[in-house]
């Protein structure tokens, strides 16, 4: 978790769209089912042409099979998921900041004051982005990293006009100075 | 055209099932501890936390215990 200043608070928290969960998940039920239907059908052909005697029952053994791929493809799913929700953005009245697990055992995290932005660009590109309402938002900043990155973003519209809006008031807000005597 | 027919004879024991049986529990939990460390470490929701978890284990746990049943089914009708 973050540490925050003395007076950040925390805006909103934003997650890659839920679109793309849902695809790794679907790829996931599909080569599931690939696997499971595949030595399925692999047996029943393969017993025209060969006889195999394992000593006891066949439909046990698939069961046990396919409950292995199961849970190996339960496993994943949840894998994707901690990469899902573990990569997130925090938006301050301050900053934002960019929690990326890029791994496991390697988080990163990446921030960009409000005051560094110089530009947002959103990019909304194909048909599935169109139609769920998701994209990418491009912060060019002044500061050492030229380009903040949030990619698969949900409303990047609405996520702009609100980093728009909390820039206007960082940049109105009197800032403290101190004087050393 | 002669058919090839072919007579394979592959003994499965239960003794071999429980070996890969145990390979795939140890597996599992050690997926399951770095997931598990993650959640901890980098999470933050503790509801959310909580939730994954029971949902991860119950479903799991099942799985498992599904597993270990079917194996002792075919150790059953071996006898």
């Amino acid at each position: 978790m973050i540490q925050l200043n003395s007076d950040e608070i925390v805006v909103f928290e934003i997650r890659k769209h839920w679109f793309y969960i849902f695809w790794r998940a679907l790829a996931l039920l599909i080569v599931t089912a690939i696997i499971a239907g595949g030595v399925y059908l692999a047996v029943y052909f393969s017993s025209r042409y060969f006889q195999l005697n394992i000593g006891g029952s066949y439909e046990i053994i698939f069961a046990l099979g396919f409950l292995a791929v199961l849970l190996i493809a339960w496993m994943s799913f949840f894998a994707f998921w901690t990469k899902y929700y573990l990569d997130y953005w925090v938006v301050t009245n301050e900053r934002i900041v960019d929690v990326d697990l890029m791994g496991f055992f390697h988080q990163e995290t990446a921030v960009v004051r409000l005051d560094q932005i110089q530009d947002v660009t959103i990019r909304v590109n194909g048909f599935f982005q169109n139609i769920f309402g998701f994209g990418t938002i491009q912060i060019q900043t002044a500061g050492e990293s030229r380009e903040f990155i949030m990619p698969n973003i949900t409303n990047p519209e609405g996520v702009k006009e609100t980093i728009f809006r909390l820039q206007n008031e960082a940049m109105e807000k009197p800032k403290k100075v101190e004087i050393a005597v | 055209m002669p058919r090839i027919n072919w007579n394979l004879t592959v003994t499965v024991t239960p003794l071999l099932l429980w070996l890969v049986f145990g390979t795939i529990c140890v597996i599992y939990a050690v997926m399951s501890w770095i997931m598990v460390y993650h959640w901890d470490t980098f999470g933050y929701n503790v509801k959310h936390k909580l939730r994954v978890k029971l949902i991860y284990f119950v479903v799991s746990v099942i799985m498992l215990s599904a597993m270990a049943l079917l194996i002792w089914l075919y150790g059953a009708t071996l006898k």
